[in-house]
């Protein structure tokens, strides 16, 4: 298991200092996380199939973790200046870059403004904004924001019933906990969830991806219904030669509910032996064609 | 009528307290037709009123279209003159579904806006701390006195009072908290501050005028965050 430290390194950058690790060997791979969580929430297993392909370059995202959580700064294209200039303090100029839900539209605003830095793109259950997008209904986002007062035990135990799917839930109650209690060892403050909330519903990159010249992986889970699958179909189209993976039976949560699986179609994509192999079937479907 | 035959001090609380009622019907009135005008033209204004709200019913603002996502702030509403929770309930989820979390005063009618200071400080402070920010006062025109009031004495639990019809006196305002105004242009024809917004429709129907909530959106967008712990 790939070793995580308990203090994090913290780089100044864009303002704040940004907590981060990086560990493992190969090509950089960054993962951006999503709403209210930080780099501990990642599966283990997914963060040890990758470490040993890549060098992986995590961090908590402004507002969470160990990073500083100030009053104001949390619009996505902010977010994306965070890690460039993370990117800048690694000494790092281009990377993999994969963004699981609101760090998929983080990873968006990184591929439109700074196309230089993303060498190929996976956007994991996320959306690109917009009037096209399909947002969450209003029960679900009750679920997700209507967390004063309560433990972040019991919020993010809230949390749970609308981002995995609920067979997974059932079957997995002890798995899902020793999630959670990773992911709560820094919980996020409330008016840092608010603030990436809002920036996630202001977030609009509908115009612009059409600009994106990195290679995409868009995937997700059928069953999702935080950010439901039309959306990564609406980020096929959008965005030139992307390739969508619709993964039947996955929630919100599909990384952690079929961890093996995901980190295997993550590495295969990023991996040239994996884009040789794509680069055969096509010439073989254009050849049958 | 005066008991001639009971003790001088007993004979003195009785006439003050007679003339603290007479004082309140008077101030009750007074504040009534400030509010709604005199008797002989409330038909007329309840035609209106009726009208401006069939007009505004298709209105995109109520359901949240071109309006920008809050930040979650506490925003205490303050009912205007014979107002109450209950005709601010229609605020309440508009303000809760476009991302603030609203929270009423307790208060069933405000008939004197001096009975507000108290349910409304207790309403601020109590948001104020369960959500770890400074709240904002939304008030609506008697209710703007007893919100500048309160935010005096509150600092610590409020950063902003945004009046919503202005009434005929206004306390000074503590130069710690901000005040921000929306008027209709019956009342006052230019804005004579820069935060001061005029909008078109009835006063009475201020609270759910469209064009008001689209400019109270955005005040409420614009103010940032001020958590507790940092001052």
């Amino acid at each position: 298991m790939a070793r995580r430290a308990m203090t994090m390194p913290r780089a100044l950058v864009n303002g704040i200092n940004l907590a981060y690790e990086v560990f493992g060997s190969g090509p950089p791979l960054l993962l951006i996380m999503g709403y209210r969580l930080n780099s501990r929430a990642w599966p283990p297993d997914f963060i040890d199939a990758l470490a040993e392909r890549f060098t992986l370059i995590i961090f908590d995202n402004r507002g969470t973790g160990q990073s500083d959580k100030p009053s104001s700064g949390y619009a996505l294209s902010n977010l994306a200046k965070d890690i460039c200039g993370l990117l800048d303090h690694l000494e790092i100029e281009r990377c993999h870059v994969l963004g699981y839900s609101m760090g998929g539209a983080v990873a968006q605003e990184l591929a439109c403004r700074y196309p230089e830095r993303v060498q190929k793109l996976i956007l994991c259950a996320t959306l690109p904004g917009g009037q096209k997008s399909v947002y969450a209904g209003p029960a679900v986002v009750t679920v997700m924001r209507e967390l004063v007062g309560l433990t972040p035990q019991e919020a993010a135990r809230r949390i749970a019933t609308v981002t995995y799917a609920p067979s997974y839930l059932e079957e997995n109650r002890e798995r899902v906990e020793r999630q959670m209690h990773r992911e709560i060892v820094d919980p996020t403050p409330l008016h840092a969830a608010d603030l990436q909330f809002q920036a996630f519903v202001d977030f609009d990159a509908s115009d612009a991806l059409a600009g994106v010249r990195a290679p995409t992986l868009v995937m997700t889970g059928d069953q999702d219904r935080l950010i439901p699958p039309h959306n990564s179909r609406l980020l096929a189209e959008l965005i030139p030669n992307a390739r969508l993976v619709i993964l039947p039976g996955l929630a919100h949560r599909a990384l952690w509910e079929a961890t093996e699986a995901c980190a295997s179609l993550v590495a295969n994509f990023l991996d040239d032996a994996g884009e040789r192999q794509d680069e055969g079937l096509r010439e073989a479907r254009a050849n049958a064609g | 009528m005066p008991d001639k035959g009971a003790p001088r001090g007993e004979r003195r609380a009785r006439n003050a307290q007679l003339s603290s009622g007479f004082d309140k019907a008077g101030r009750f009135i007074g504040e009534t037709l400030g509010t709604f005008g005199l008797p002989f033209f409330w038909p007329y204004a309840s035609m209106r009123a009726v009208t401006e709200l069939i007009l505004n019913a298709a209105d995109p603002v109520y359901r949240g279209h071109e309006i920008r996502y809050g930040d979650g702030k506490p925003v205490v509403l303050v009912p205007g003159h014979l107002a109450g929770d209950v005709s601010l309930a229609p605020l309440a989820i508009w303000l809760d579904a476009i991302g603030y979390r609203p929270v009423k005063c307790k208060i069933a009618v405000n008939v004197d806006d001096r009975a507000l200071d108290g349910p409304l400080a207790a309403a601020l402070r109590r948001a104020s701390r369960r959500i770890g920010r400074k709240g904002v006062l939304v008030a609506f025109d008697t209710g703007v006195r007893a919100a500048v009031r309160v935010a005096a004495e509150e600092q610590e639990h409020v950063s902003d009072v945004i009046a919503v019809g202005l009434p005929d006196h206004l306390p000074k305002m503590q130069a710690a908290v901000r005040l921000h105004v929306i008027e209709t242009s019956r009342r006052i024809a230019a804005p004579w501050r820069e935060d001061m917004h005029i909008v078109d429709g009835s006063r009475t129907l201020l609270p759910v005028n469209p064009a008001a909530l689209k400019i109270l959106s955005e005040i409420l967008r614009e103010i940032p965050i001020s958590l507790l712990d940092a001052g």
